[in-house]
């Protein structure tokens, strides 16, 4: 077995969804054990999500399921259960990392909060992910991604001024939030092996949003009650051309904030009459003035050019331009070919698939796939028997008791 | 042990510029690491002087360069130099994590790839970020955050439902790869404690953004679906979107899944007529006319206040937040209350509101942030102390523009 660069951490995830599976899943893709904890009979929420193949739901085919569950170990357990409390106890003991992302209350009336599991394992670092954190005002507020990116800022300024703002697509806040979970988690874990004392760590979804993404507006806003709004597919108080366009067979993104830069583009389009009007002299007033003209003089060029001619007609010439590639065009793309982002996994009910990879390279402890994603309860005989002690006998009564 | 910090003993050489090279930086300084910034008034990073980039007395003044760079070390360095390029190789000999975001090759370019690094320290570990990572045919692009979400794939679904995309317009790209970033980093220096092992990581801005959409991918790979443009629009959620409220460019998320919440959301809002209408009476039903539902959603929405509609609806036991910007994040009572922000003050651009992290941490040590550093603040620290030279001889390095 490879030596991975967590494959001394053990976690435990007692997650739903998105934003604790993407967590540790992060942890899993570096090495960490990570045991996973569903529900007896339903199992993670995101079994259900789909998609599935041929569009026909069954719960070990889920595609959202599969690849944010890859390389952890599936068990069936309900730790709100005291059967299922004292078997809990025992993975926590052993635990390094506890990621949980149920309402705390919940959490709380079953004695699975920080204050309880710190008594089993009093080095323990609990990982708690809610939609806007367990104090406040909102700390109980039900919330689905729509509303954790609304009150975070993002959505805001996406789409057009005179219609709706726009949530970002495919649940964000859940991933960004996992993200920004699993890097907190290995800082708590670097403060736990220097000290030995148990962290909890409180992560609010719509901070995440609030504070790397959008919390740099705070002191152009105090100075210069500088706020960003919706500006369609154009970014305001940027030089032209900061936006997307369409062109013959789909979308480009051009950005050219350096004039050199805006220059070569001229180049690049064959040096056109219009590139002269006095307008582009000062191309920081275009978009707040008048960005329909100066867009129309660029359409014939765009229209007659595919997203990834233009794509190298400008990178050739020290032009920031890209395609925007839909999923169908990253999948087949050349770079990411040599770059063996996707991988190959075969699982037992969903069969061989490609599933997107990691975006980093590791010379020395690289990201591998040890195991696909776990069959609802794969592993509760290697965990609970092996692992825990259980015999068989106490593991039936278990399951008769819908504990496990 | 209470005053312990988790990075305490860990020296980083930050070559981080702009945006995705340096936050992973501050993140490392916030929790202990010493940082030290290297800058060179020959090689500026950009965003000390804004976006558009004109050399001016603004060194000091761009508040995203505080947020970026707070609590880090700063030395002018010309590392292009011949007497330079040994001071720098100094420094790393004393460092454990080198990390930068240049154009692919330019530190190879001048003998500080990581193959000449490991020959002066074997267990260094570097980091690079790249739009596209460090290989494969598209490696060389120039890109800035636009064009990486565009790349990626995620601006392809960014727009209303069937329109054109629209693209992500904040730096997703870029804040989404400097905090997988940071935690890929803190694997491989926990790798590196518990093995002596330094290592390379070629990290791509794209791909890690790419992995924020694993569902559509899966979809594709599955059924050979391509995903577009879906707005706020999600399968199985009805009603689910940004409605109109009273009050200039007010909106309210609302999002509502089962057959509980829809009829709690019913009896929220008054459980008006429109409401027993068969077309909204199933989800099927409501999902088959949806325009008109959310028209009929904004009747009630628009005579309310955000926040009034939110509180409503939450009383009620119905997902909704209030659409906020970024003065609207500022004043927000739960942000307030679990603070989001912090205040520092730096000699030349004096009270800055920063960001703060995005969670709440009992156990967990943290330096109290300060300001970014002015330029080259910690020169006499990093070239005296750390590097024993006297007096007389940084001087003199800074007579010939060797530390400038």
């Amino acid at each position: 077995m490879t030596d991975q660069a967590l494959s001394d951490v053990k976690v435990v995830e007692w997650g739903t969804f998105i934003s604790a599976p993407f967590c540790t899943k992060l942890m899993a893709d570096m090495g960490a054990e990570v045991i996973k904890v569903e529900p007896p009979s339903t199992g993670d929420e995101s079994r259900q999500h789909g998609p599935f193949p041929q569009d026909i739901p069954n719960n070990e085919k889920s595609g959202l399921f599969l690849y944010l569950n890859t390389n952890k170990y599936g068990v069936t357990l309900d730790p709100t259960k005291p059967a299922g409390k004292e078997v809990f106890f025992k993975l926590i003991k052993d635990a390094d990392i506890f990621v949980q992302n149920y309402p705390y209350n919940v959490v709380k009336k079953a004695g699975l909060d920080y204050e309880s599991l710190k008594k089993v394992n009093p080095g323990l670092v609990m990982i708690s992910l809610s939609p806007y954190g367990l104090t406040g005002p909102y700390k109980d507020w039900k919330a689905y991604d729509i509303n954790i990116c609304a009150l975070g800022g993002i959505t805001a300024a996406s789409g057009y001024p005179e219609r709706e703002p726009l949530v970002p697509p495919q649940c964000q806040s859940h991933f960004n939030s996992g993200t920004q979970a699993a890097m907190v988690a290995m800082i708590s874990l670097f403060n736990r092996d220097m000290t030995g004392e148990g962290i909890h760590i409180d992560l609010s979804e719509a901070q995440c949003w609030a504070t790397f993404h959008i919390g740099q507006g705070a002191q152009p806003f105090l100075d210069e009650n500088r706020i960003r709004t919706r500006s369609g597919y154009r970014v305001q108080h940027q030089a032209f051309t900061d936006a997307v366009y369409p062109c013959k067979d789909g979308y480009v993104c051009i950005d050219t904030p350096q004039n050199r830069q805006w220059k070569k583009f001229v180049e690049v389009m064959g040096n056109p009459e219009w590139a002269k009007d006095p307008m582009f002299n000062e191309r920081i007033k275009i978009v707040d003035e008048n960005p329909e003209k100066a867009e129309a003089f660029l359409t014939p060029w765009l229209m007659s050019h595919g997203k990834e001619e233009i794509y190298r007609l400008c990178q050739d010439n020290g032009v920031p331009a890209a395609p925007v590639r839909n999923v169908q065009d990253a999948a087949n793309n050349e770079h990411l070919k040599v770059r063996n982002y996707f991988v190959d996994i075969d699982h037992p009910a969903a069969g061989k698939l490609k599933y997107p990879g990691v975006g980093y390279k590791f010379s020395e402890s690289p990201f591998t796939v040890r195991r696909a994603a776990p069959l609802l309860g794969e592993h509760n005989e290697e965990i609970f028997s092996k692992k825990l002690g259980y015999t068989k006998t106490a593991l039936a009564s278990l399951k008769k008791e819908k504990v496990i | 042990m209470a005053n312990k910090l988790p990075f305490e003993g860990i020296r980083v050489v930050d070559f981080g510029w702009v945006w995705a090279g340096t936050v992973l930086g501050h993140i490392m300084a916030d929790h202990g690491a010493e940082v030290i910034k290297i800058e060179s008034r020959k090689r500026l990073d950009g965003l000390r002087l804004g976006r558009v980039f004109e050399l001016g007395d603004t060194l000091e003044l761009n508040p995203a360069f505080h947020n970026n760079n707070r609590s880090k070390m700063s030395i002018t360095l010309d590392w292009n130099s011949p007497k330079g390029h040994e001071l720098i190789k100094e420094l790393i000999k004393k460092a454990d994590v080198v990390n930068e975001n240049f154009t692919v090759g330019t530190l190879e370019k001048h003998g500080l790839g990581y193959e000449d690094l490991k020959k002066i320290k074997p267990d260094i570990i570097m980091i690079k970020l790249a739009p596209t990572g460090q290989y494969g045919p598209e490696a060389n692009i120039m890109a800035y955050a636009p064009l990486m979400s565009a790349i990626a794939g995620i601006d392809s679904m960014l727009g209303y439902k069937g329109d054109r995309p629209l693209g992500f317009k904040h730096a997703y790209g870029d804040v989404m790869a400097t905090l997988t970033g940071a935690f890929a980093m803190m694997t491989a220096l926990r790798y590196k404690k518990r093995t002596g092992k330094g290592q390379y990581i070629d990290l791509s801005e794209c791909e890690t953004t790419s992995s924020l959409i694993g569902e559509p991918f899966m979809d594709y790979f599955m059924n050979g679906r391509v995903a577009g443009c879906m707005g706020n629009f999600r399968p199985g959620m009805a009603p689910h979107g940004n409605y109109k409220c009273a009050g200039d460019d007010k909106w309210v998320s609302i999002a509502v899944k089962t057959e509980d919440e829809w009829k709690s959301f019913c009896k929220a809002i008054g459980n008006p007529s429109w409401t027993k209408e068969t077309k909204f009476s199933t989800l099927a039903n409501r999902l088959a006319n949806l325009e008109e539902l959310d028209k009929a959603v904004t009747t009630w929405t628009i005579n309310l206040g955000d926040y009034e509609a939110t509180e409503i609806l939450q009383k009620a036991g119905v997902a909704a937040a209030p659409v906020l910007n970024i003065e609207g994040v500022f004043f927000d009572p739960q942000f307030r209350e679990r603070g989001i922000f912090l205040n520092v003050t730096h000699p030349i651009a004096g009270d800055l509101t920063l960001y703060d992290l995005p969670w709440q941490a009992s156990g967990l040590g943290r330096k109290a942030a300060g300001p970014a550093p002015t330029l080259g603040e910690n020169n006499d620290y990093v070239f005296g102390d750390i590097l024993g030279l006297s007096k007389d001889e940084i001087a003199k390095l800074q007579e010939e523009q060797v530390i400038y």
